[in-house]
């Protein structure tokens, strides 16, 4: 999936977080993830397994941080971001 | 069942921790040993649970047997010099409550959970030294008195207080200003505070669910009050230099205790009519540290074993669950990308120091180090109802400062969802 539009990203991911027992409104693009509790402590650890796997890009420790996984559009920019990083 | 002489995983330590590593490797279907130096049930302190706890047990699959088993706790009310105030989990979103637990059964229930889940679990056996490397081992010494070595691909050091890992390797850092020692003590028949600081005799806690009740004591000193099942525990943490100087002038730690108990406002009134039972008090050093080394090639350390911190806020259990849920994430990461292992030890490292640091600045005051901005990276990984509990109960004491700071601020936001109460009803 490396160099997918981020569009394409975008969905794969918001579809992930569609799977979340969350109770809470659809998520969209701009969904504040983290500050309505959809992604916690537990969830944000398996998004990144997720990521990981399904793009074929690895997180480095200095791109785990909180605003990198803040909203959907926030982490496919962030997918976006390693899969050229990797790809340079 | 003989000790293995190898495994994928060796857990050292069966508290809540190394528990929750144990039985979520065994649950992704891995090869996992853990070894305990004590038989379980055993004693520990540490009784009071946020509800943040819940969505660990449900992972555990231990939830329903949880709530059948322990007492609910409907929050906190703290006394802190002049002000009380009391905070209510609900008005936090939170749909189910807190705990007081009784920590011997939560313990042993976290335990044989994970053997039910597949893991082996040897107890009476205690870890020596951990060998780190590409391929680890751990030394451990049986009841026999023999000396043998487990082989293993990853160790997780969940060792508590004992902090086998932080000892062995050095970088294990005292905190110099805030050496406390905590006694306390069992009492059957206390009265004890329910929702709006209301005084209730013990048995009316099914109907009306207790609050944790923390009152100051000098010297940044603190005493707890947490009704269980059958008795209430009931703990002094005194500066150590205090404890030194008072017990001298008492003619046994028993009298010395129960003088301290009575004579601390709210808390001798509930002590009363109530008496203290199963064996006298206990005690035990509260000094705050941290470990440098977090992980290793070969292994990562979890719960208490990493650090501990004056648990003022009832942060241990959660703390431990997700440390132990933490280091099964990275253990597995390990061994399934192995050319990634140290990118994953240092997430690790970062998540651990971020939440040790947060937890540091909601419970001791002053500025340690890089704490604050840690912290405050850290305190962006909550969402708003829990950022609201956090500064909520961190606006109980005087001890907070640092979250304040953490939380980018020079004062506590609008979002205080504490009330504050003229007066505790006894």
């Amino acid at each position: 999936m490396r160099g997918s539009p981020v569009s394409v990203t975008l969905d794969i991911v918001t579809d992930w977080l569609a799977g979340l027992p969350t109770g809470q409104a659809p998520v969209l693009a701009d969904t504040a993830l983290i500050e309505l509790g959809i992604l916690d402590s537990i969830e944000i650890l398996n998004l990144v397994a997720f990521i990981e796997e399904r793009f074929a890009v690895t997180l480095p420790v200095e791109a785990f941080v909180p605003e990198n996984f803040s909203t959907p559009a926030a982490i496919a920019a962030l997918v976006k971001r390693l899969g050229e990083q990797e790809a340079a | 069942m003989m000790q293995p002489e190898r495994a994928d995983i060796v857990v050292i330590g069966g508290g809540p921790a190394g528990s929750t590593a144990a039985a979520e490797l065994a649950m992704q279907g891995r090869d996992v040993v853990l070894i305990d130096k004590q038989h379980h049930p055993r004693e520990t302190v540490g009784e009071s649970v946020l509800p943040s706890a819940w969505k660990y047990f449900d992972l555990l699959g231990v939830s329903e047997e949880v709530r059948r088993r322990f007492v609910r706790k409907a929050g906190g009310v703290v006394v802190w010099g002049e002000q009380i105030s009391e905070i209510a989990f609900k008005d936090f979103g939170y749909t189910r409550p807190g705990l007081h637990v009784e920590r011997d059964e939560l313990d042993e229930l976290l335990l044989r959970n994970a053997a039910a889940k597949g893991a082996r679990v040897f107890e009476g056996v205690r870890a020596e030294a951990v060998t780190p490397g590409d391929a680890p081992a751990v030394t451990v010494v049986g009841e026999d008195g023999a000396r043998r070595t487990i082989a293993a691909r990853q160790v997780i050091d969940a060792t508590g207080q004992a902090a086998l890992v932080g000892r062995q390797m050095g970088g294990r850092q005292l905190n110099p200003d805030f050496r406390f020692v905590a006694l306390w003590g069992y009492f059957a028949d206390s009265r004890y505070f329910s929702a709006g600081g209301i005084a209730r005799d013990f048995g009316e806690i099914p109907e009306h669910p207790p609050l944790t009740f923390v009152s100051r004591l000098s010297g940044w000193g603190w005493s707890w009050h947490i009704p269980m099942k059958r008795v209430t525990s009931v703990g002094l943490v005194i500066p150590v230099e205090e404890y030194k100087r008072d017990l001298a002038q008492h003619e046994s730690l028993d009298a010395y205790f129960l003088a301290r108990c009575k004579a601390t406002p709210n808390l001798g009134e509930l002590l009363a009519g109530a008496r203290m039972v199963d064996g006298g008090v206990r005690m035990m050093r509260d000094f705050s540290y941290t470990c440098d080394v977090l992980s290793g090639p070969g292994f990562l350390v979890a719960g208490d074993a990493a650090g501990f911190i004056d648990p003022i806020f009832s942060i241990g259990v959660v703390l431990a669950l997700y440390a132990g849920h933490l280091a099964a994430w990275a253990t597995g990461r390990i061994l399934d990308r192995p050319a990634q292992a140290a990118a994953t030890r240092a997430l690790f490292d970062s998540q651990m120091k971020g939440r040790g640091q947060l937890a540091h600045a909601m419970a001791l005051p002053g500025i340690a180090r890089d704490a604050t901005a840690t912290a405050r990276t850290y305190f962006d990984y909550f969402s708003a109802h829990e950022k609201a509990l956090m500064w909520s109960a961190a606006s109980m004491t005087t001890r907070s400062d640092n979250v304040v700071r953490a939380a980018g601020g020079d004062t506590v936001p609008e979002v205080l969802r504490r009330r504050d109460l003229e007066a505790l009803r006894l």
